[in-house]
C-alpha cells in the first residue's frame, strides 16, 4: 500500500472536487513513472524536439520556405548560409525542413484525433450495445480494414481535386479509424464482463452511466496509447499522400520535399541532403511517437496486478 | 439448463441465512436472482409479505387450476412481488383510452410542429424543408415522449399537467406577441383588446396546434405512463425503490471495485446514480458514515484513495460501505471472505454482523465453507444441483443433518482441532454436468444409501452390468443393451435363459448393497429369447418438513404416502 | 540416521525496483522418510518461496544467501545447476500452486506425463507412456484417459495429472503448494485421501503447504508455521494444535471456525501483514501480538526448542535466545 497524503478534506465534497483530485493524483503519478521511464523519456525528448521546431519555424527558419532566396540561384549544393543547398525553385531546404514540421506535426496529431474520436465512439458503442448493431457495424469496419489502407487513402484523396489542411486531415482521419475502432471493442468486450460493471449494474446505473464511468475510464488507457500510434501512422501517411502530390498544395511538407528531391535525382547531383534529411526527420518523429506511446501503454496497463 | 430448480426460501427479518454448496449447485445464480442481476425465468420474489397472506399465497400455490385460487395469487402477486409481470385482457375502454392517447401522440408528433410552423414558415423558405423538419422535430419529441420512464415521480406529472394548462393561457399571449413582432407592429400591447381581436389565420392555427398539442401531451403520456404502471406491478417503475433495500456484496474485494474511481467515488456512486442526495454535503456526510461504519476510521485518510492502495480486507470494507451507503434491509453476500487472508476474515465478519445489531439488516450469506456456515447462520439451506436437499437451524443441518449429501459434506470438513477425526464419507466421482441432470433424486449415482426409488436409471443399471460382465460374470448373455420400451435386456449367446436368471437374481440379492444400480432392478424375466429386467418406479424426492423448521428432500425420510409414483422411462 | 530434509538457517532475498525483499529468513525444519510436514502460514509468508528454494527454482531475482538444505546427507545450496537436474523431479518433485490449471492445453495428458520420464530417466516413449499409464491408474484415473486433452478433466482429475507427474520419477520427496485450495471440499477430501494412501503405499515423504491449517490438520504429522518470512513456531501436529506455544499460532488456530467445536466467532489477529522490504524491527510479530513487550521490539527471537520436537521463536519462553547479527554470505544461485 503506498502512503497518501492525507487530504485536507472539508464538510462537503462536490462531485467536481471527487473527480478532479483523483485526476491530479493520476496525473501525478503517472508524471512520475514516465520520468523514470527511459524509454518514455527518449521518445518525449524527441518528440519535444521536433514541437520546438514545429512551434519556432518562424523564429529559427532563415529563409521563406516559398520564396526563392536572394542570394544564390535554384539547385545549390549545400554550402555556407544553405547547409542543404536550394530547390529548383531557389527556395532554401533547410528552412522548407524546418517549415515542414508544422504539417507533420499538426496534420498527424489532428487527423489522429479525428481517428481516434470516430473509432473510440463506434468502438465504445458496438461492443457495449452488441447483438445486431455489433455485427453490422463489424462487418463494415472489415470492408474498411480490408481495403489496402494506402490505396484506400489515395484514391480518396485523388477523387476531391480541392484539398486544404481540413481536406487532408479528413482524409486520413476517415480512413484510419478501422483499428481503432476494433481494438476499443475488443477492450469493451473484456470490460463489459468485469465484476465492477456487474456491481454498477446492480446499484440501478443507466447504461449510459456503466459505459461513461466504468467502461471509457478503464478504456482510457489503452485508447490514449492507441492513439499515440496512430499519430505516427497518420504521419507517415500524409507524408506519403505529400509524396504523391496529393497533399495541401500551398504548403511545404517533407513528402513533397523527397518528392521533389526524387524528381531531380538529388542524390546524384550531389544533394544527398535534399532527400535524406527530410526522410530522416519522418522516420525520427515517427520513432519518438513509438518509443513514446510503447513505454505509455506498458505505463497505464500494468500486466501485473498487485496484490 | 436449469442453473437453479424449483427452489423456495424463505428469509426471516433480522437473521442470518446460509446458502451452502459446492460449486455448480446454483447458489451464486440464487442469490444474483434475487437482485435481479441475473433474470429468474419463473417464480416469485415476494418482499415483506405478512404472515397471514404468506400462508394464503402457500395454499393457493398447490392448486394451479383453481381460477379462484389464481386471481388471489395474482393479487397477492401484484402486491408484493418483485418479479411478477403481468398481462392485462384489455377492455374496450382501455383500447379507447389507448388508442385516443396514440392519436394524440401523432398529433403531437407530427401535425402540431407542422402547424406552429406554417405559420412563422416565411423566414424559412423552402416549403419542403420546412416540413422536413417539422416531421424531424415531431418524430424526435414522440420518440422522447413515448421512451419508458426510469423514474416516474408525481413531480414528473405534476409538471406535466401545470405545463398543459399553463400553455392554453400562456399560448395566446405569446403567439399574439410574436405575430405582431413579425410584422413589425410596436404599439402597445392591450391584452384584452387583443384577444377580442379577430384573429388571422396563421395566429389561430399556431394558438390550436399549441393548446391542443400541449393538452395532449400531457393527457397521452399520462395516459401511456399509467398504462404502463398497471402491467408492471410493483416491478419497472418501483425496482429503484426495491434496489435501495436489497444489496450484493461480491466475493472478490480486488475485481469488484472499479481500479480507476477513488474509494469516495466507489462508495457516493450509488446515491448518485439513484438520485438520493444531490446535495454535496449530504453525500460526503453519508460516505463518510458509511466508512466509519465499516471500520475505516478516519474516513478522511480513505477517501481519496485508489482500490490498489488499499489491502484486501480494506477493499472488502469499501465493498460493504458501498453497499450500505443506501440503507438497504437486505444483503446478499456472496463468498466474501473466501478470497481474503484467514486472520482478516474474522475482521470483515465482526462487521457485518455488527452491522446486523445496529441496522437491522437481513442477511444471504452465500458460501461453500461449510465451517464458517455453523458459526454464522441462524438457518442454513444446503444446494445440490440446483435444488435445496436440507434446509433448517444450523443446529439442526450440522448438527444433525439427514441427508447423505449432507451428511457426506459435513463429514468431510476438516476441523482445526485434531482431535477432532471423524469417519469420512468420501463420495465417489465428482458431481455431474449441469447440463445432464440425472433423473429421480438428484444425488443417487454418487449417494451411498440409494435404494430403489431414487431413479436408477436403464443406462445406470446396464453400465453395472456391462462392468461385471467385464470383470467375468454374466458369462452366457452375449450383449447388455435396452429395450425399446427403455428396460435393460440380455442378449442370450447360447444355451438356455433360466441360468441366467437366476445368475441375475442371485446377484441382486447378494450384491445389492454394495453394487447399488442393481436395486434398481425391480423383476427379472425371460421373454423370446431375451432376459428383460424391469426397473423400480422412481421419483424426485419433495422437500419435505420433517420437523417444524426442518425440510429434507430425500426417500429416505420421507414418508412413502405422500411421494407421487410416477414410472422411469 | 539424518532425516530425509534437513534446513537450516534458509536464508532467501530477492532484488526488485523497490529494494531488497526478505522474502525468507532463517527457516529451518526436518522431514524424515515417509513423514509428511505441513508448512502453513498466510500470504506472503514465504512458504512458496522457501519450496521453489527447495527445488533451486527460484526466479532470476531471487537467492539464496545464507543456510543450507541438506538432501540425503549432502547439502544442495552449493550445488551447480547441471547437477541439481539429477536431484530434481527423481529425488524430489513438486505440485506447484495452481498447477492444475497450467497443464499445456493442447497436448494430451499422456504425452505431458510422459516428458519429464523421457527426458529425467532418458526413457524410450513407448516405456514412457506406458509407465504414464500406470501412473494414472496410481492416481485413480483410468488410463484410457491418457489420449485426451486437459480441458476434458475436471479441477479434481487434473490435480491427479499433476500429482502423477510428480510421482514420475519415483521421487523421495513430494512438495505440494496448496494442493486442494481451488477444489471443492468433496473434492479436496478425495485429493487428500489420495495423497495420504500414495505416502503409505510409496513410503514417500512430503511438504504440504497450505494457509488452511483445518486440511493441515488432519493430514500432517508435523506443522512448521511461517509469518512474513520467518518460521514462528513447529512441533508434532498434536501438540502444535491443541496447546500453541507462539501467540501467532495461537491466533491463527484460533481464526478457523471448528464444526466440531462451539459455534464461536473465529477470533481475529489485528492489523495487516507488515512489508517484507522494511519488516518491524526485533519480532516480525510484534506490532499485531497482544503479549509484545519492551524486548520485542529490539531483538530478534531464535527459533529454540523448548520440549522435544516442539520449537518456537518467542521472548515469552525464557528458554529462547536473540538472533545474533549474522554477516550475508551470499550464494550465486
Amino acid at each position: 500500500m503506498g502512503t497518501v497524503d492525507v487530504v485536507k478534506v472539508p464538510g462537503a465534497i462536490s462531485p467536481f472536487r471527487a473527480r478532479a483530485t483523483v485526476v491530479s493524483r493520476r496525473m501525478q503519478d503517472i508524471g512520475l513513472q514516465v520520468f523514470h521511464n527511459k524509454t518514455a523519456m527518449a521518445g518525449l525528448i524527441i518528440l519535444l524536439f521536433f514541437t520546438f521546431l514545429a512551434v519556432a519555424a518562424p523564429l529559427i527558419a532563415p529563409y521563406s520556405p516559398l520564396t526563392a532566396v536572394p542570394d544564390v540561384g535554384p539547385l545549390t549544393l549545400p554550402g555556407g548560409v544553405h547547409p542543404f543547398g536550394t530547390n529548383q525553385f531557389g527556395y532554401d531546404i533547410y528552412s522548407q525542413v524546418i517549415w515542414g514540421t508544422q504539417i507533420s506535426l499538426l496534420v498527424g496529431v489532428l487527423a489522429a484525433g479525428v481517428a481516434s474520436v470516430i473509432g473510440t465512439a463506434v468502438g465504445l458503442i458496438s461492443g457495449f450495445v452488441g447483438g445486431w448493431i455489433d455485427e453490422v457495424i463489424m462487418r463494415f469496419n472489415d470492408v474498411v480494414l480490408s481495403i489496402p489502407w494506402l490505396v484506400l487513402m489515395i484514391v480518396v484523396a485523388a477523387r476531391l481535386n480541392y484539398l486544404d489542411l481540413a481536406g487532408i486531415i479528413l482524409v486520413i482521419g476517415l480512413t484510419g479509424w478501422s483499428v481503432t475502432a476494433r481494438v476499443v471493442r475488443s477492450q469493451v468486450l473484456s470490460l463489459k464482463e468485469r465484476m465492477f460493471v456487474e456491481r454498477g449494474r446492480m446499484i440501478g446505473s443507466s447504461n449510459a452511466h456503466i459505459l461513461l464511468r466504468h467502461i471509457f475510464p478503464n478504456a482510457f488507457p489503452l485508447i490514449f496509447a492507441n492513439t499515440i500510434l496512430t499519430v505516427a501512422i497518420s504521419i507517415l501517411s500524409e507524408s506519403v499522400l505529400a509524396f504523391l502530390n496529393l497533399s495541401v498544395k500551398s504548403n511545404v511538407s517533407w513528402g513533397r520535399i523527397i518528392a521533389e528531391a526524387y524528381q531531380h535525382d538529388a542524390l546524384t547531383i550531389g544533394m544527398a541532403a535534399w532527400i535524406i534529411v527530410p526522410g530522416l526527420c519522418i522516420v525520427f518523429l515517427v520513432f519518438g511517437f513509438y518509443l513514446f506511446g510503447y513505454a505509455l501503454d506498458e505505463i497505464l496497463n500494468p500486466r501485473l496486478r498487485r496484490r | 439448463m436449469r442453473a437453479v430448480d424449483g427452489v423456495d426460501l424463505d428469509i426471516r427479518r433480522g437473521e442470518v441465512f446460509c446458502l451452502v454448496g459446492e460449486s455448480g449447485c446454483g447458489k451464486t445464480s440464487t442469490g444474483k436472482a434475487i437482485l435481479k442481476l441475473v433474470e429468474a425465468t419463473d417464480g416469485d420474489i415476494l418482499l415483506e409479505m405478512p404472515e397471514g397472506e404468506a400462508r394464503a399465497y402457500e395454499d393457493v400455490r398447490q392448486r394451479p387450476d383453481d381460477p379462484e385460487a389464481r386471481k388471489t395469487l395474482d393479487g397477492l402477486r401484484r402486491k408484493y412481488s418483485v418479479t411478477w409481470k403481468e398481462s392485462l385482457p384489455w377492455t374496450v375502454e382501455q383500447a379507447l383510452k389507448s388508442a385516443g392517447a396514440f392519436l394524440a401522440a401523432v398529433f403531437l408528433a407530427i401535425v402540431a410542429p407542422s402547424l406552429l410552423l406554417a405559420a412563422v414558415v416565411e423566414p424559412f423558405g423552402d416549403p419542403w424543408s420546412t416540413i422536413g423538419l417539422c416531421v424531424s422535430i415531431g418524430l424526435i419529441l414522440g420518440l422522447i415522449g413515448s421512451l419508458p420512464p426510469t423514474r416516474l415521480s408525481r413531480r414528473t406529472r405534476v409538471i406535466l399537467t401545470l405545463l398543459a394548462l399553463g400553455s392554453i393561457i400562456v399560448a395566446p399571449i405569446s403567439a399574439l406577441s410574436l405575430h405582431r413582432a413579425l410584422v413589425g407592429d410596436v404599439s402597445r400591447f392591450d391584452v384584452g383588446a387583443a384577444l377580442a381581436t379577430p384573429w388571422t389565420q396563421e395566429l389561430a392555427a399556431m394558438l390550436v396546434g399549441f393548446a391542443f398539442g400541449a393538452i395532449a401531451a400531457g393527457g397521452s403520456s399520462s395516459l401511456l405512463l399509467d398504462w404502463r404502471s398497471r402491467s408492471e406491478g410493483m416491478a419497472g417503475i418501483h425496482m429503484r425503490s426495491i434496489r435501495r433495500r436489497l444489496q450484493l456484496i461480491f466475493q472478490d474485494p480486488y475485481e469488484s471495485l472499479n481500479p480507476k474511481q477513488s474509494v469516495y467515488e466507489i462508495v457516493s456512486e450509488p446515491l448518485a446514480v439513484n438520485r438520493i442526495s444531490t446535495n454535496p454535503g449530504e453525500t460526503s456526510a453519508l460516505v463518510r458514515e458509511a466508512l466509519t461504519d465499516v471500520g475505516l476510521r478516519p474516513p478522511e485518510e480513505f477517501l481519496f484513495r485508489f482500490p490498489h492502495e488499499l489491502s484486501g480486507g480494506q477493499r472488502q470494507r469499501v465493498s460493504i460501505a458501498a453497499a450500505l451507503v443506501l440503507q438497504p434491509d437486505f444483503i446478499v453476500a456472496d463468498e466474501p471472505v473466501s478470497m481474503l487472508d484467514v486472520s482478516i476474515r474474522t475482521e470483515i465478519l465482526q462487521v457485518m454482523m455488527e452491522l446486523r445489531t445496529r441496522r437491522g439488516i437481513t442477511y444471504l450469506f452465500i458460501t461453500h465453507d461449510l465451517s464458517l456456515a455453523w458459526v454464522l447462520a441462524d438457518r442454513i439451506a444446503v444446494m445440490y444441483l440446483g435444488k435445496i436437499v436440507e434446509m433448517g437451524t444450523t443446529e439442526q443441518v450440522i448438527g444433525h443433518p439427514m441427508h447423505p449429501y449432507t451428511k457426506a459434506l459435513i463429514s468431510v470438513v476438516p476441523s482445526p482441532d485434531p482431535r477432532h477425526k471423524v469417519e469420512r464419507i468420501i463420495l465417489k466421482g465428482e458431481r455431474p454436468d449441469p447440463s445432464d441432470i440425472p433423473p429421480g433424486c438428484r444425488f443417487h449415482p454418487r449417494c451411498p444409501f440409494a435404494f430403489e426409488r431414487c431413479g436408477w436409471t436403464a443406462e445406470e443399471v446396464a453400465d453395472q452390468l456391462r462392468s461385471l460382465k467385464a470383470g467375468g460374470m454374466l458369462a452366457t448373455a452375449s450383449g447388455v443393451d435396452l429395450s425399446d420400451a427403455g428396460n435393460v435386456r440380455l442378449s442370450m449367446g447360447g444355451g438356455g435363459p433360466d441360468a441366467l436368471v437366476r445368475e441375475l437374481n442371485a446377484l441382486v440379492s447378494e450384491r445389492r448393497e454394495t453394487l447399488l444400480p442393481l436395486k434398481g432392478i425391480a423383476a427379472v424375466h425371460a421373454t423370446n429369447g431375451f432376459v428383460e429386467l424391469s426397473l423400480h418406479a422412481s421419483s424426485e424426492p419433495p422437500l419435505l418438513e420433517i420437523e417444524p423448521g426442518n425440510s429434507v428432500a430425500c426417500h429416505l425420510v420421507s414418508p412413502p404416502a405422500t411421494v407421487s409414483e410416477s414410472l422411469t422411462a | 540416521m539424518p532425516a530425509l530434509l534437513e534446513v537450516r538457517d534458509l536464508t532467501i532475498e530477492f532484488r526488485t525496483k523497490a529494494g531488497i525483499v526478505h522474502a525468507v529468513e532463517g527457516a529451518s525444519f526436518n522431514v524424515e522418510r515417509g513423514e509428511a510436514m505441513g508448512l502453513a502460514g498466510e500470504s506472503g509468508c514465504g512458504k512458496t518461496t522457501t519450496a521453489l528454494a527447495l527445488m533451486r527454482l527460484l526466479p532470476y531475482n531471487g537467492r539464496i544467501v545464507r543456510g543450507s538444505i541438506s538432501f540425503e546427507g549432502r547439502d544442495l545450496v552449493p550445488v551447480p545447476e547441471d547437477s541439481m537436474r539429477a536431484i530434481r523431479w527423481k529425488e524430489m518433485s513438486i505440485v506447484f500452486q495452481g498447477a492444475m490449471n497450467s497443464l499445456n492445453p493442447v497436448q494430451r495428458v499422456g504425452r505431458q506425463i510422459a516428458e519429464p520420464i523421457m527426458l529425467h530417466e532418458e526413457a524410450e516413449p513407448e516405456a514412457s507412456f506406458k509407465r504414464a499409464g500406470d501412473l494414472l491408474e496410481l492416481v485413480g484415473i483410468s488410463r484410457n484417459r491418457l489420449n485426451d486433452y486437459p480441458h476434458e478433466f475436471s479441477g479434481g482429475m487434473r490435480q491427479r495429472v499433476m500429482i502423477a507427474m510428480a510421482l514420475a520419477c519415483n521421487p523421495k520427496l513430494v512438495i505440494a503448494d496448496e494442493p486442494v485450495t481451488a477444489l471443492d471440499v468433496m473434492i479436496q477430501a478425495q485429493i487428500l485421501d489420495l495423497l495420504e494412501r500414495l505416502r503409505r503405499e510409496l513410503h514417500l515423504a512430503m511438504i504440504l503447504i497450505s494457509h488452511d491449517l483445518s486440511v493441515l490438520a488432519d493430514t500432517c504429522e508435523q506443522v512448521t508455521i511461517m509469518y512474513a518470512g520467518k518460521t514462528m513456531e513447529s512441533g508434532k501436529t498434536m501438540d502444535l494444535f491443541t496447546d500453541p506455544k507462539h501467540p501467532y499460532t495461537q491466533g491463527l488456530v484460533g481464526a478457523f471456525p471448528d464444526i466440531r467445536g462451539p459455534r464461536n466467532m473465529p477470533e481475529a489477529i489485528p492489523g495487516d501483514v507488515p512489508s517484507l522490504i522494511s519488516p518491524p524491527s526485533g519480532c516480525v510479530f510484534h506490532p499485531r501480538c497482544k503479549f509484545a513487550f519492551d524486548r520485542c521490539t529490539k531483538a530478534e527471537p531464535a527459533l529454540t526448542e523448548l520440549s522435544v520436537g516442539r520449537r518456537a521463536a518467542c521472548f515469552l519462553y525464557p528458554q529462547v535466545t536473540e538472533v545474533p547479527p549474522r554477516p550475508i554470505v551470499i550464494t550465486e544461485v
